[in-house]
């Protein structure tokens, strides 16, 4: 018999899960900007982050896994899911470890920055294994920091302040 | 705001100097016109093909559908049937370092120059 | 290049992946057999690796030369028709020598010492020779003048000479690439006096080999071929010559049907071949073949490409170059 607990978890987890595709799809109707392919808002990690803030590392592990996939169903060849799969979990890994140790130094922002900079570097080297090459995908590093930068930013500031209303809600 | 916490102003000013620096030294390598376009297909020998005749290329693998387009000393991706169409959206490249990636398709262009020492020994 | 490698250093550093000491890299240029020899142990280098190398080159020297009295070849040149016991490297040399003549009809001959001689091309005593006396030269040339019996013994018909002294720079590179594989070197370049042997690669990139532009009096190339575990052997005319009072060039590829200098369309020809004693031997057949019989020749042989550069600067290349050969000058052109 599946507790009450259990049950909760899993809606809301599936709720999470439908929020992060609906996200990723939306993303892609944003205009991208042709001299760099490959940046993204990376909009979905929103959803990833606030699970691992207000949950736990594995409910947030669960979430990026099934987005991942299932986006992957509707679209994408074999190597974007890799793609997209290695920047998740590296992301996830640093964001958690950044969450447990570093909460002092850093806030939410930073340790989004933290996130996004390890997930664009994890999709670098993806890039170089697959070119056998890292000459392009070098070039393209500091656009990939940099974008990171923004990105991170701008997800840490929309987790933070989500964070922020939720926990009023929580409390009230 | 007051979100916002010292080391977070440290990291994002670290990332911006890593990325400024590395992006000074790539430009090193960029900025001259280049005179060859190397095109890589997965893990096959690299293809070259000099960057000043008109010319169009097929490098199309089964239904890998990518055409490419040499023309006035410029490169693009004519055609491709990937899903993201990056590599089509990504226009022309010219310069030397210049790229075009097809990730679905593992196709990568790079534009080099001819750097006269860039050979590792000489026949004669 | 240098700055990619620093890039590939940031990123390896900041990646915390730490090297070991089996990358370690040597370089080494000595001069020997009358060239410049450069070896480039890009891996599991040492002192008595180097060493190793080197002393096995002056052996190969001193064994092979065609002009040093106690070598090998010099006995056997003298021995007025009687059987010399010769190192077994040296029988093998010249056995290869034999095969490679049988292989290319005669157009590349050990047996042209004293036609090599003669003419003198490269030393003090250079010369063109009258016609009588080449007449008589050629008539000492050919595979019927050499009788090889196993183990190592070679005799020559009296007034024969055999000259290896291009093959043997090959049977040396092909032994450095031996003696470097014995000591585990994955990577390595060997540029014996212009003859290049690769082994492996360059991490993940081929090794780029410039191909000598034979119209310039300087070290430039026409071209890059991108290659690893084989070896790159140009033979031109414009590598040693001497021209006459009347302004005729006599380059040192003698044709030894005609006991001249080969005279044909050609300026240079370049063999890739695994083995360099044979890349040796079949850049020095291929130019006496000239153009057209070359090109169907290295056809047929599935374990060597080539590339010929005729006098009006139009390069052909044998099918399976077509994608690893670059041309990088624009006065030169591949013809459809």
């Amino acid at each position: 018999m599946p507790s009450a607990n259990n049950i909760q978890r899993f809606t809301r987890l599936s709720l999470f899960v439908t929020m992060a595709l609906v996200l990723s799809y939306m993303e892609r109707f944003l205009p991208i900007l042709p001299a760099f392919p490959g940046i993204k808002l990376g909009l979905a990690n929103i959803i990833t982050f606030i699970v691992l803030i207000m949950y736990s590392w594995k409910d947030a592990f669960f979430v990026l896994i099934a987005r991942v996939t299932l986006l992957s169903f509707f679209s994408a060849s074999g190597i974007s899911f890799l793609y997209s799969m290695s920047g998740g979990l590296m992301s996830l890994m640093a964001m958690t470890f950044a969450l447990k140790y570093l909460g002092n130094t850093f806030s939410l922002i930073g340790i989004s920055v933290i996130g996004a900079f390890m997930h664009n570097t994890a999709q670098m080297l993806v890039l170089a294994a697959v070119l056998r090459s890292f000459f392009i995908p070098l070039s393209y590093y500091p656009i990939l920091v940099l974008s990171a930068v923004l990105t991170g930013i701008l997800t840490g500031y929309i987790v933070a302040n989500l964070h922020r209303h939720l926990e009023k809600l929580g409390q009230s | 705001m007051n979100m916002m916490k010292r080391g977070d102003y440290i990291l994002i000013i670290f990332l911006l100097l890593f990325a400024g620096v590395l992006f000074l030294h790539n430009m090193n390598n960029i900025q001259e016109k280049g005179t060859m376009v190397e095109i890589r297909f997965a893990d096959e020998d690299p293809i070259y093909v000099s960057i000043d005749q008109n010319t169009t290329l097929d490098l199309s693998h089964g239904d890998l559908v990518n055409i490419l387009c040499i023309e006035d000393e410029k490169v693009y991706m004519l055609e491709s049937n990937c899903r993201d169409q990056l590599c089509v959206r990504r226009g022309e490249i010219s310069l030397e370092g210049e790229s075009i990636v097809c990730l679905p398709h593992r196709i990568s262009i790079v534009i080099l120059g001819t750097d006269k020492g860039d050979i590792d020994a000489l026949s004669q | 290049m240098g700055k990619r490698i620093f890039s590939i250093l940031i990123l390896t550093s900041f990646l915390l992946v730490s090297c070991v000491d089996s990358h370690r890299s040597m370089k080494e240029v000595v001069f020997v057999m009358d060239t410049i020899v450069t070896l480039d142990v890009r891996d599991h280098a040492n002192e008595k690796l180097l060493k190793k190398m080197t002393d096995r080159l002056m052996e190969i020297d001193s064994l092979m030369s065609f002009s040093k009295e106690e070598s090998d070849i010099y006995q056997v040149n003298h021995a007025k028709g009687e059987s010399v016991l010769v190192d077994s490297s040296t029988y093998y040399v010249v056995k290869k020598a034999v095969e490679y003549t049988q292989m290319s009809g005669g157009c590349f001959d050990p047996s042209i010492g004293r036609l090599v001689a003669l003419w003198g091309i490269g030393s003090d005593d250079e010369h063109v020779p009258s016609i009588k006396e080449i007449e008589e030269v050629v008539e000492t040339i050919g595979l019927d003048k050499i009788s090889l019996s196993e183990p190592n013994s070679i005799s020559l018909m009296d007034g024969t000479m055999i000259d290896v002294g291009a093959i043997a720079k090959g049977f040396a590179a092909d032994e450095m690439i031996r003696i470097a594989k014995e000591a585990g070197v994955e990577s390595a370049i060997f540029n014996l006096g212009g003859n290049i042997s690769v082994l492996g690669s360059k991490g993940s990139d081929s090794f780029r080999i410039g191909i000598r532009n034979p119209f310039s009096e300087s070290d430039e190339y026409f071209g890059i071929v991108e290659v690893t575990d084989t070896s790159v052997v140009t033979s031109g005319n414009y590598e040693r010559y001497f021209i006459d009072e009347s302004g005729v060039k006599y380059h040192h590829i003698l044709d030894p049907f005609s006991g001249y200098p080969a005279d044909n369309e050609l300026s240079g020809v370049t063999v890739i071949c695994s083995s360099s004693i044979k890349a040796d031997a079949f850049s020095t057949a291929l130019y006496v073949m000239g153009l057209e019989k070359g090109l169907a020749f290295i056809e047929q042989m599935d374990d060597m490409e080539a590339i010929f550069v005729t006098n009006s600067r139009d390069v052909y290349l044998s099918t399976g170059l077509q994608t690893s050969f670059l041309l990088c000058d624009d006065s030169f052109r591949i013809p459809e």
